[in-house]
């Protein structure tokens, strides 16, 4: 059993969120029979029927956004597990990162603005850090950033790097985000800035 | 889309199996309810064969993958689908290599769960 306190608090997270995703698939049963129940009595007039529908609406897409946001938690817990040490697909690293970003960029007023790769993106480094790595980046941005901007983010290939990349609407200054990891981590060039990882080698 | 008649769902989460059941009964689909892989595999050879299964893959006691395991002895040719957590995507894989027909990622969609037992039962009757 490890004692490895990263790897320790990963486990408790997955755990967690494997048992949330059993809450939430309850909820969301329930709320789905109601709903059938609801429809098969379509003819009995309720007062209350558009305000119940508006309720079990607002239920399954709470739902629908607590799934994302545990899946990604979900991701981030397994990032330290050893099977992924050598090797991530940068796509789903970038989609969990992203979700988990969502609220620190509404709190701000930043629109973030994710095109996700349409296939995975197999990256020779571990899962841990290119989640941490990815988090101090995406930080730093919106940090910078002001209120009412955008902020989009994509993922990019060349031959030898997979990148994710991110283009501010109002860039200002790139020191503090260049500062964000160590020196020539992240690249900065005409308002864009990348963060790459070397493509896995078969 | 042609679904199942009946089916046999197996989770140890009581009031999600339940409930989903249900849900499944108002659809035309009769649905019995285990709690456990040993429950299971009793009802299983009691109550089959069943057009499908689906079968959660982290239960206390005996695990989904065990449970697929000795159904293929007892019923080799009904499909099964596999309900995994997110994270548990390489179970949901290693259940296919066992010969599942598919996984599905909990909370599931109620539409895409009857799309792969529509799917699963076309692809049965298609084998037979």
């Amino acid at each position: 059993m490890s004692h490895d306190p990263i790897q320790t608090m990963g486990t408790l997270t997955t755990m967690t969120t494997h048992e949330l995703q059993n809450v939430l698939a309850i909820i969301r049963e329930s709320a789905g029979l109601l709903g059938d129940i609801l429809d098969a009595n379509a003819s009995v007039r309720l007062k209350h029927r558009p305000k119940m529908d508006e309720a079990l609406g607002h239920i399954a897409t709470q739902v629908d956004r607590a799934k994302k946001l545990l899946d990604a938690l979900n991701r981030m817990g397994h990032s330290p597990d050893p099977d992924v040490q050598d090797a991530c697909d940068l796509a789903l690293q970038a989609q969990a990162l992203l979700h988990l970003c969502q609220r620190p960029a509404r709190l701000k007023e930043i629109t973030l603005q994710f095109t996700p790769a349409t296939h995975p993106l197999l990256v020779q480094t571990p899962a841990l850090t290119v989640f941490t790595e990815g988090f101090a980046f995406l930080r730093a941005l919106l940090d910078v950033c002001p209120s009412q901007s955008c902020l989009e983010i994509s993922l990019d290939s060349t031959p030898e790097d997979h990148r994710l990349v991110a283009r501010p609407s109002s860039p200002g200054d790139p020191k503090p985000v260049l500062d964000a990891l160590p020196q020539g981590r992240i690249n900065y060039h005409n308002g864009t800035f990348t963060l790459a990882y070397p493509v896995r080698q078969p | 889309m042609k679904l199942p008649e009946h089916l046999l769902l197996v989770d140890d989460e009581e009031e999600f199996a339940t409930t989903l059941a249900e849900r499944l009964e108002l659809r035309g689909i009769r649905t019995l309810v285990a709690h456990d892989g040993k429950t299971a595999l009793q009802m299983a050879q009691e109550h089959g064969p069943f057009q499908v299964m689906v079968l959660d893959v982290l239960m206390p006691g005996m695990g989904g993958l065990e449970v697929l395991r000795r159904l293929r002895e007892i019923t080799p040719q009904v499909p099964v689908i596999l309900l995994t957590g997110q994270g548990s995507t390489r179970d949901g894989i290693e259940g296919m290599r066992q010969g599942a027909f598919a996984y599905l990622n909990k909370p599931v969609d109620l539409e895409e769960l009857l799309r792969t037992l529509a799917e699963a039962l076309s692809n049965q009757e298609g084998n037979l």
